[in-house]
Order: C-alpha cells, then structure tokens, then sequence
C-alpha cells in the first residue's frame, strides 16, 4: 500500500522552501525569495501554510530599520520531510533499487 | 486558489533541482578574512622595518596595534552585519576559524615562552584553515592556497627570523587575501 502524500509538502514552493531549509541553519526571507524564484506574496502565504502545521519558525525583527524575517526549519518539519521523503521513494520503488 | 499537486517524479525533480541549485557559501564575511590577512602581513613588515631600523618604535608595537585594529573592525562589522542565511557550511567554517584563531593564540604564548619564532605554527594552522575551506567549497584556488601555506611553514624554518617575517607576511597576502578578493568578485 502506497502512503498519502502530505499535502501541505506537496506543493511546488513549500517543498523548494523544506529543501533549502534542511540545507541551511536558519534563511532569509529574501534569499528564499531568489532561490523559489516566486513572488513575495506567494512565499508569504506559502510559509504561513508551512508555520501553522508546525513546519518552520519564523522570526520577524527589525535590523537598521528594515524588516528582517528569518526561517528555521521545526523538528517536526525535518520529520515530516523525512517521512514525505520516503514516501516519494516507495512510489518510485526507489528502496528496493538501492537495497 | 488552486494549488499544482505533485506528481512522486515531480516532488523528487524539485528536491533535488534546488539540494543542488542552493548556493551553500551564503553571504560569507570574506572581508574579516581580508582584514585580517592585511593585518598580519603589515604587522609582520612593520616589525621587519623596526628590526632594521627604518622604524624607531618598540618591537611589539604592531603585534598589539594592528590586532587591535582588527578587533575593533571585526566587533563593529559584526554587530552592525545583517543577520543573514547561515548554511551549515558557513557555520563550520566559522567554528573552524574561530577555533583555529584560538590555536594560534596558545601557539603564539608558546612560541613566546620557549622564545621560539611563532611563524611556522602560525602559517600551518592557516594553511589547514585555508585547505579545509577549499575542500569545501570545492575551490581549488583555496586548497593550493593552503599547500603554499604548508611549504612557507617548512620554509620557515630555514630562514633567519628577519625573513621569516617577510615571508609570513607575503604568504599572508597570497595565500589569504588574494584568494579571498579574487573569490568576492567571482
């Protein structure tokens, strides 16, 4: 049986945003805006569906007065990857091929 | 408003386009290095010219000025420096300098107390600095660096201490700032 795949990855720029973040400590909002190559009223609403499921933590401030926004990546974020992760690889029989 | 769903083949398109696109050397403060590197290379001059008498001021004069200078610009440069991404490799990088920077420090009171030249340890732990950050980065420029580094520390220890000066002072400025202002403008 072939698991669901989690919808709230399954999206072009929310999983590009996860697949940066595992690759990074922390990022900039605005980094994240060059590397989706999408708009930033997109990115926004993408990363609010991502911080409501527990996905990352954002974290608004202020440097020499411009507005900062830094993203992590939650625990339950890295886990919900991992388990998306292998999912994708159970529907490409891409275990059996490695193993 | 209706969001593409992904296909297995799609979602493992995307994961691996942008693992691979992203850039991992992230807003790296190559001017610290630079500073740095200056800094060294003119103290190392300076005391040459004193030890020669082109320069009356006491021998230890530019090992407490010119740090002292670096370590102003670096505490203002950081806390004014926007918060940025931070990749995993930035972040080693940095725990490795700052490590390093700290060996260098204990070989330096070393040298001091057995009265030995401090440059050959000085210029190895910045030839594996150097080497490790190119391995990273993948820069070969940056890994020849670093040898060169190793060859001066031997070298070294052949030369008079006067010249060993110079030399410090020259691997400085080749191996650390050339390579860190060719790779900002890259």
């Amino acid at each position: 049986m072939f698991n669901e795949l989690d919808p709230i990855l399954n999206s072009p720029v929310r999983l590009a945003v996860m697949s940066i973040l595992l690759t990074v400590k922390h990022a900039q909002f605005n980094d994240l805006l060059k590397e989706t190559q999408t708009t930033q009223g997109n990115l926004s609403h993408q990363l609010k569906k991502l911080h409501e499921a527990g996905y990352v933590q954002i974290q608004k401030t202020f440097k020499n007065n411009y507005p900062l926004t830094i993203i992590h990546i939650s625990e339950t974020g890295k886990k919900a990857f991992e388990v998306y992760v292998e999912n994708i690889k159970t529907y490409l029989h891409l275990n059996e091929n490695n193993t | 408003m209706s969001e593409t769903i992904l296909t297995p083949h799609e979602s493992l398109a995307i994961i691996q386009k942008v693992v691979n696109s992203t850039r991992q050397d992230y807003h790296i403060q190559r001017k610290f290095y630079i500073l740095w590197g200056i800094l060294i290379a003119v103290a190392s001059f300076t005391q040459y010219a004193i030890l020669n008498n082109y320069i009356s001021l006491a021998w230890y004069f530019p090992w407490i000025f010119f740090p002292s200078i670096g370590l102003i610009l670096s505490l203002f440069w950081g806390i004014s420096g926007k918060k940025t991404t931070l990749s995993y490799y930035n972040h080693f990088v940095l725990t490795m300098w700052f490590t390093l920077y700290i060996a260098m420090g204990i070989s330096l009171y070393i040298s001091l107390f057995y009265q030995n030249s401090p440059f050959p340890s000085i210029l190895v732990c910045v030839g594996i600095g150097t080497s490790i950050s190119g391995f990273m980065m993948k820069n070969r420029l940056f890994i020849l660096c670093g040898i060169l580094f190793g060859i001066g520390a031997i070298y070294c220890l052949y030369l008079p201490f006067q010249q060993q000066l110079l030399l410090n002072g020259a691997c400085m400025l080749i191996g650390n700032v050339m390579p860190n202002l060719i790779s900002q403008h890259v």
